[in-house]
């Protein structure tokens, strides 16, 4: 073929012809850019979502292991418990870590899906943090011979048994998602 | 036309080198997600193992505190058992350490340890020095184990339990409060003199048709000598030695409760006796020996010597107590002293 075509000059001879890209090459390059495209955005968002997911999860760990941690120690050094229901846990200490040898009452209590605490009836302060919930109970054990019993009875219980499931309150699966799931035992060794 | 300089399929293999960077790409991050997702899951798992674990320790404190707790495997995982968490704690009253392992199945696991020294009286024998039998050689049984600050050398007689090879140099003697604050207050009975003298085998003080119960205290020290069967339904303490050389056909012991059945400041010591009965704790701040002594003899109790402990010529069998918890012992306090390991299923 002698000549090729030229949007502007119309007919032009095959020397004078500007390189350049066809149609289908340019169609074919479109598709292909747009399936890579979709392919790498879907790429961030996954790795979006898991980062997410992980800064969630660190927020259960570190929850869970702070509230864990705060509720063994200080149940270590109760001498009374003065309230102790599924979900409510009060004691008396005169051990807490300040300045006077005052006898101070420690509560811990479920209210809706959130862990509380407070000291000589002050303020709640909560101690789960904004994304993880918390689904726990307090059991009173009592000491019968070698043999450890339940009790409901706050007076009678030489140990106090806590399960707490920490789960993160956003629906991002849908519904609650549980995370974790710590149980453990206290011995109230200080007790009166 | 020179195929070098032919264009066609540049696109094709430029689309198929970003594809495949791509999928590299996705694979690599793919690969790096899991293994965040598996450090994460771990560190759950980690944290649940910690925290059963400690349960473990905290139900064997308890129970030891309560009157339980012999060697070996005291609790289970009777509070948690859900079937993939599980833990169980050990207690070794040689070394006064309890061990819990906990696992999370499949997968993590923690183990803690804790040195406790929850009782005073932890052995059939201990003594901070020696324990050795001399001539003529005892024989016997020791239903128990034997702790000791320097040898030991138990000659023909059987240990069941813990025979160190290695001298323990931790070991802890407990000391007896023999102040107002302890004994001396606690008393029922008081005797002094140089020394104070029960010669006919009875006590000058007490009530004899109950063969003399409660507490009796000497200032100094107190020798024993009778003719015939001594017994005593009480408990001696005295601030220096205690000797029984009473040449007596039997001498019976019983203290009542958990109260020792000697406590001397100095030394104790049984010579030219016949069958002990003898229940409850041999306590000497100093030595205890138990020599020449004929028929057969039986300790359910515990010989603690801030000293040596000797045998010789006699036929003995202790049967150790391990809930023994004499009351005025000071006793170390309870504390987790360290934990270790914890990790991935070995």
């Amino acid at each position: 073929m002698l000549f090729g075509f030229n949007r502007t000059r119309g007919l032009v001879n095959k020397k004078d012809r500007e390189n350049g890209f066809t149609l289908i090459e340019c169609v074919l390059v479109m598709v292909l850019s747009s399936v890579v495209l979709t392919s790498l955005f879907s790429i961030i968002q996954v790795v979006q979502n898991h980062w997410w997911l992980q800064s969630k999860r660190k927020d259960v760990l570190y929850d869970g292991s702070q509230s864990m941690r705060r509720m063994t120690s200080e149940l270590r050094y109760a001498q009374n418990i003065t309230q102790l229901s599924a979900y409510v846990l009060e004691f008396e200490t005169k051990y807490l870590l300040d300045d006077d040898d005052d006898i101070e009452v420690i509560r811990y209590e479920r209210i809706s899906a959130y862990l509380y605490r407070s000291v000589d009836g002050g303020t709640n302060e909560r101690m789960t943090k904004g994304a993880t919930r918390t689904a726990f109970y307090f059991q009173g054990w009592e000491w019968n011979g070698s043999t450890l019993v339940q009790t409901a009875i706050p007076g009678d219980a030489d140990a106090i048994e806590i399960n707490q499931a920490l789960t993160m309150s956003d629906a991002f699966f849908g519904s609650s998602f549980e995370m974790i799931e710590i149980n453990s035992m206290v011995w109230l060794r200080n007790k009166d | 036309m020179n195929r070098l300089t032919n264009n066609k399929g540049v696109i094709f293999v430029t689309v198929l080198a970003m594809m495949l960077m791509f999928m590299t790409f996705a694979f690599t991050l793919t690969y790096m997600i899991k293994q965040d997702i598996e450090v994460a899951k771990n560190s759950f798992d980690i944290l649940k193992d910690f925290y059963s674990a400690e349960a473990g320790i905290e139900y064997a404190l308890g129970d030891l505190y309560n009157g339980g707790g012999q060697d070996g495997t005291v609790s289970d995982d009777q509070l948690y058992a859900n079937g993939n968490q599980d833990y169980y704690t050990t207690m070794d009253h040689m070394t006064s350490t309890l061990t819990s392992y906990s696992t999370y199945l499949p997968g993590t696991y923690r183990q803690i340890k804790t040195v406790v020294n929850y009782k005073p009286v932890h052995a059939a024998f201990q003594a901070g020095n020696d324990i050795y039998v001399s001539w003529p050689p005892a024989s016997g049984t020791i239903d128990g184990s034997v702790d000791y600050g320097n040898s030991v050398d138990l000659d023909a007689m059987t240990v069941t339990g813990k025979l160190p090879t290695q001298p323990d140099t931790n070991i802890f003697i407990p000391t007896p409060d023999l102040t107002p604050t302890g004994y001396y207050g606690a008393r029922d009975y008081e005797y002094s003199g140089s020394p104070v003298t029960w010669n006919n085998g009875n006590p000058p003080q007490g009530d004899g048709g109950t063969y003399y119960p409660g507490i009796h205290f000497i200032t100094g020290d107190l020798t024993i000598t009778a003719p015939s069967a001594f017994r005593l339904d009480g408990t001696i303490v005295a601030t220096g030695n205690v000797t029984f050389n009473v040449l007596a056909t039997s001498v019976t012991l019983n203290p009542s409760g958990d109260n020792p059945a000697v406590v001397a400041g100095g030394n104790v010591s049984f010579s030219s006796c016949g069958n002990l009965n003898l229940n409850g704790l041999i306590y000497a701040g100093g030595n205890v020996a138990i020599v020449t002594v004929s028929g057969s003899n039986v300790i359910n109790g515990a010989v603690v010597a801030g000293a040596d402990i000797e045998l010789a010529s006699i036929t003995l069998s202790v049967n150790f107590a391990p809930l023994l918890d004499p009351p005025f012992f000071d006793e170390p306090t309870f504390g987790i002293k360290e934990w270790v390991g914890h990790g991935l299923m070995p």
